[in-house]
């Protein structure tokens, strides 16, 4: 968690001096009523000071629940994770190309094999069912236009 | 105007909604790794078609229902269902341990229930009366009640307060993003019209704690849940609704205010509840061992935070938790802008939430009693199917809300984002509570500094809006001089 919190704290700084760089392009207030680049410029600093403190605590004087919990990103748990955020976006993807009707079942029907769900019945009812409860009840009952998908 | 809110209350249409409501907030509350959060934000796109009362009771209804659920898997597989049900573990699970399930899962349900109940009572009491007060408020004021809420749910939420700081900061400064209402300039909109008019709040905040607890799961998928599904009666004996009742007072009145404080919740009255009750017990040292108080306390205290959330959300605008910050979406989607206004302009609609949010206590009381067999086979779902299926659900969710296909790509970046912040122990509830807030912040400062022709002094000139701006620097302070005087003691001790 040390490592997690000083590189986190890290990208916290980088997009705090993007911010203060592109806050100063813009207009200036006038009859002393602050502009609206007032506002980023001080929360930046204070999230660039905040970071400081952040690394200076992680590196120099770690809290217990630091020091204890140990994250590993490239441990089999993490890289499950990592997997399935691709997974997903290969399912927005696929989404934005034929539709969400086409594009669901397929993606439910991958992450269930996946996740080693053994039983054959559940690895087909499951996306069929969920993609169209899904249907039903936001296009036919709310009205709501589910993606149709680029390509039809 | 009392026979109207009734009949409105008592409407089928309306009756079955916050029935819903209860029986998949206690399915959700009582799975572990979903949260109420969760379950609000997935529920929500859901309710846009209905009306505004029906939709918002099923929110409340799920919200009430999620609360107690998590008391159920804390009993019986010693996990709590929600991180507010952390409490009930100490005591409940020693119940199952000695073969008493049933009897713990009906004191949790009658604690519940009273909990509920306490803050409800205090929902319609002080709700109005403070409604009153803040419709006097103007920029100023409002300006120092967002600070002061922002600075409150910093300081308390998570472990670390310089994380807490962090991820509210972070939230302010997404709020940023879109055209200034001001000076109408666009502001880190990279020249996407998506971006003009701002984040979409509801994508964000799916993306969080939705689609960021299901990658939190999946690191865990193949954990198997096996529960006990022979528990017969739940129905407590007299006996021991005596000995809970003084405890389900004093908890559900403290569970009332810690929730009406911005960013306290549930999981925090339900410890302080508990070491209460220990205090002023006669037998302390029997806490931990399966007394019935332990149970009370937590569950009376939790569920007492649902009305009191409520109460500053209601009155002023500024939700009292995450779950509340949800609710808030929710109304604005139905046009309801939450504030003392509301009580003016639809003082029906709120008298019929506070009527429905009673009633769903006592659904919430009749479910528990009555189906917790049900509700225990729905737990037992294997994780691998419900992720994926959750998963979806975030994706239409979002999409639902803009029709608009970038809001997915809004929600999925939340949620890795809200993966990797909570992996390095960042708070996430912040981030969202500062989004709502953010504006409401920046736009009564500069509107203030308007008023006052860019003289500062008008907020130190206003007695309500200088109180404010006071408790929120001391709430920002308070813990590091807290633990300066700590360290100061120790290397003392040490020398």
């Amino acid at each position: 968690m040390r490592k997690i919190s000083i590189i986190t704290s890290g990208i916290f700084i980088a997009i705090s001096v993007f911010i203060i760089l592109m806050a100063r392009t813009f207009p200036e207030g006038s009859n002393g009523v602050v502009g609206p680049g007032f506002f980023p410029i001080i929360l930046a600093c204070i999230v660039i000071l905040l970071s400081c403190i952040q690394i200076y605590n992680s590196t120099v004087r770690p809290s217990q629940e630091e020091r204890e919990n140990k994250v590993n990103l490239l441990s089999n748990q993490s890289i499950r994770v990592w997997i399935s955020m691709g997974i997903t976006v290969a399912y927005f993807v696929l989404m934005y190309l034929v539709g969400f009707m086409i594009s669901t079942p397929i993606f439910l029907f991958v992450a269930l094999l996946y996740f080693k769900v053994k039983s054959w019945p559940v690895r087909i009812l499951v996306p069929i069912l969920t993609t169209a409860a899904v249907y039903v009840i936001f296009t036919v009952l709310l009205y709501v236009q589910l993606p149709a998908g680029e390509l039809f | 105007m009392l026979l109207d809110i009734l009949m409105n209350v008592f409407r089928p249409a309306m009756l079955l909604s916050i029935l819903g409501g209860v029986a998949m907030g206690i399915s959700i509350g009582a799975m572990p790794g979903l949260t109420s959060t969760m379950g609000v934000a997935l529920l929500m796109p859901m309710t846009f078609a209905m009306d505004p009362d029906v939709g918002m009771m099923v929110l409340i209804g799920l919200f009430c229902g999620a609360i107690y659920g998590g008391s159920i898997t804390a009993i019986l597989i010693n996990t709590p269902g929600t991180p507010s049900a952390a409490a009930t573990v100490l005591d409940g699970y020693k119940f199952t341990m000695r073969g008493e399930a049933g009897r713990a899962l009906g004191i949790s349900t009658v604690s519940s229930f009273g909990g509920g109940i306490i803050s409800g009572i205090f929902l319609i009491f002080i709700a109005p009366i403070l409604a009153e007060i803040a419709l006097k408020f103007s920029a100023p004021e409002t300006f120092a009640l967002a600070f002061f809420g922002i600075s409150i749910i910093a300081s308390i939420s998570g472990n670390s307060l310089i994380k807490g700081l962090m991820s509210g900061t972070l939230g302010l400064i997404l709020a940023l993003i879109g055209m200034d209402n001001i000076t109408g300039y666009s502001r880190f909109t990279f020249g996407s019209t998506f971006l003009m008019a701002g984040l979409s709040f509801i994508p964000v905040l799916v993306g969080l704690f939705a689609m960021s607890q299901c990658f939190l799961s999946i690191e865990e998928i193949y954990e198997r849940r096996v529960m006990d599904n022979t528990t017969k009666r739940s129905i407590p004996t007299l006996q021991d609704l005596k000995t809970i009742f003084p405890t389900i007072l004093r908890a559900g009145i403290t569970g009332t205010f810690i929730g009406a404080i911005p960013g306290a919740g549930g999981d925090i009255s339900a410890f302080v509840s508990y070491d209460m009750e220990k205090r002023v017990s006669k037998h302390p040292e029997k806490f931990g061992t399966g007394i019935p108080e332990g149970i009370a306390a937590p569950e009376a205290s939790n569920n007492g935070t649902t009305g009191g959330a409520l109460i500053p959300l209601l009155t002023l605008g500024i939700p009292g938790d995450a779950n509340t910050a949800v609710m808030l979406g929710a109304l604005m989607v139905h046009n309801l802008t939450p504030g003392p206004q509301l009580f003016v302009d639809q003082a029906e609609t709120v008298y019929t939430l506070f009527a429905g949010f009673m009633l769903a206590n006592v659904f919430m009381l009749i479910l528990g009693l009555s189906g917790l067999r049900a509700f225990v086979k729905i737990v037992s779902i294997p994780r691998q199917v419900l992720v994926p299926v959750i998963m979806v659900l975030c994706t239409v969710g979002s999409y639902a809300i803009n029709n608009n296909f970038n809001d997915v790509i809004v929600m999925l970046i939340a949620g890795v984002i809200g993966y990797f912040l909570t992996k390095g122990g960042f708070p996430l509830s912040p981030i969202v509570l500062a989004l709502i807030l953010g504006p409401m912040a920046e736009g009564n400062f500069r509107r203030s500094l308007v008023m006052s022709n860019g003289s500062y002094a008008i907020f130190l000139e206003r007695p309500i809006a200088l109180a404010f701006i006071v408790i929120a620097v001391i709430s920002l302070f308070l813990p590091i001089i807290k633990k300066g005087i700590k360290v100061q003691k120790e290397s003392k001790a040490s020398a």
